[in-house]
């Protein structure tokens, strides 16, 4: 069913311009509805974008002026305004856009960068695609060892549960006692992204002797929509000790657990990298997460 | 959604000596919003920034001041001992009839110190907007990197360069434009309210 409240009413809203019984039903959806309240709060900033750039109308600019000559509005603008220089500023002389040339050099000059950055940008695309490939075979053959591990050590319990009854019917006074095997002891820990410190410092994270790992939830912000994600796991060096791929979010998309295996956790210093898979398939920094890891 | 009738909040001024904001109304209201505490909080916060952005929508001056007027108002009939079922809709109501009032006395201002009033501050004061930029440069390091860049490569370009790469930073994020510009707005909210900060550090807001 097609939303009725499309960008073209809002925005009317947003310049004064609907009728009062249509700013009601708006407002009234608003109240109600937190998405329909950030749309309008992204119109906003689009419209705020369109008064700097001098596209808006005469009578969308004399009411901008008008009403919101003072407050909220004016300083988000003067907010995205100085977002616009220092985004300027950060590309610098060396990226200056190169004086316009007469139009049909221009167009040919265009033509002939355009197949040049088409190629270039082709190029640079198969050398990401590759890498993710290798990348990916890479955790494949991780996941793979895993298994194998997995596989070998749920036969070995096994079988150390099948030893009592034979050693019953096959007594070797000499043979020492089977050593059981090291209890699974799982702690769960909740990080939040960022440097933020609390007065303790960072999240403080102890590693048993008989430990086998800790599982982290990773908190998250804002729901970021990634189907997967990956997690990688450094040292305050920022060398790679351990990654997992695959990771889904929780259901409501505020959270990502993970089990770190003890055997990664160094004593010091940890950072986590939260990536989520993009619609291309590669990965995007998402949220970064820093801990302390002491052994016992 | 039926209005709650608050023909009679609206019209008795906040002002009546016989009444008085206390902590004990206000956690009354915190009540009606949600029995817990924390999520009678984010529940009260998002009802005040729908009623500053309601008031600001609709052309008013000083629209946090009524937003909170409003509160005040609704604050006060529940401590009176009136039951309301759903309080945002209800503090709707009541800000309607406050933006009624609010717009008849801006009217009325307006006739009387037309003559006077001196013109506007310009959106393009060099001085204001220097300060921002030293109070933001200081807040976007510290965003996280993946923030400060999303914000950086947003506003990067030219006008007509702009839209194409929005669009590519959109499919390089893997979400739809819509997406984009509602998650550079949440950050730009957040590098907004650490601006204002900085501002009021320096003693520079008014």
């Amino acid at each position: 069913m097609p939303d009725e409240l499309d960008d073209a009413l809002l925005t009317r809203y947003l310049t004064g311009a609907c009728p009062e019984d249509e700013q009601a039903r708006i407002e009234e959806r608003y109240f109600a509805d937190d998405a329909t309240f950030e749309r309008l709060c992204a119109l906003e900033d689009a419209l705020i974008e369109q008064r700097l750039d001098g596209t808006l109308s005469p009578e969308q600019r004399a009411a901008f002026d008008r009403e919101h000559a003072d407050g909220p509005r004016r300083d988000r603008l003067l907010a995205i305004a100085a977002m616009r220089r220092a985004a300027r500023d950060r590309r610098g002389p060396a990226t200056a856009r190169p004086r316009r040339l007469a139009a049909p050099a221009w167009m040919a000059a265009a033509a002939a960068l355009v197949l040049a950055v088409g190629g270039a940008w082709l190029l640079l695309q198969n050398v990401q695609l590759r890498r993710s490939l290798d990348r990916a075979r890479a955790d494949g053959a991780q996941l793979q060892q895993q298994h194998d591990a997995d596989g070998r050590r749920i036969a070995e319990l096994q079988r150390q549960r099948a030893a009592p009854a034979t050693a019953d019917a096959n007594p070797q006074p000499t043979a020492a006692p089977p050593t059981p095997p090291p209890r699974a002891v799982i702690a769960t820990i909740v990080l939040r992204p960022g440097l933020l410190r609390g007065p303790q410092g960072s999240p403080q994270v102890a590693i048993a002797p008989a430990g086998d790992g800790v599982r982290l939830q990773l908190e998250i912000d804002d729901p970021l929509g990634f189907t997967a994600y990956r997690v990688e796991l450094r040292t305050a060096a920022g060398d790679v000790r351990w990654t997992r791929d695959g990771l889904a979010p929780s259901r409501d998309d505020a959270s990502v657990s993970v089990i770190v295996p003890a055997a990664a956790l160094q004593a010091g210093e940890h950072e986590l990298v939260l990536q989520g898979r993009a619609g291309n398939g590669t990965y995007e920094d998402a949220a970064r997460y820093y801990f302390d890891v002491t052994r016992r | 959604m039926s209005d709650p009738g608050p023909r009679s909040v609206g019209d008795r001024p906040a002002e009546d000596p016989a009444w008085r904001l206390s902590r004990t109304a206000f956690d009354r209201f915190l009540v009606a919003l949600d029995a817990d505490r924390d999520a009678a909080a984010a529940a009260y916060e998002r009802i005040r920034s729908r009623l500053v952005k309601f008031f600001s929508w609709r052309g008013c001056t000083f629209p946090e001041e009524r937003a909170d007027e409003t509160i005040t108002r609704v604050i006060r009939k529940i401590d009176e001992g009136l039951a309301v079922r759903d309080p945002a809709t209800y503090c709707y109501g009541v800000a309607r009839h406050v933006l009624l009032e609010t717009l008849k006395q801006q009217e009325r201002e307006r006739d009387a110190l037309s003559r006077f009033r001196p013109a506007p501050p310009s959106v393009d004061d060099d001085e204001d907007r220097e300060r921002r930029i030293e109070c933001l440069q200081r807040c976007l390091e510290q965003l996280a990197p993946d923030q400060r860049e999303l914000i950086l490569d947003y506003h990067r370009g030219d006008p007509g360069d702009r839209i194409d790469g929005r669009r590519r930073l959109a499919e390089r994020l893997g979400i739809g434009l819509n997406a984009l510009r509602i998650r550079v707005h949440r950050t730009t909210d957040r590098v907004e309210g650490c601006v204002g900060s900085c501002l009021r550090r320096r003693g520079d807001v008014k």
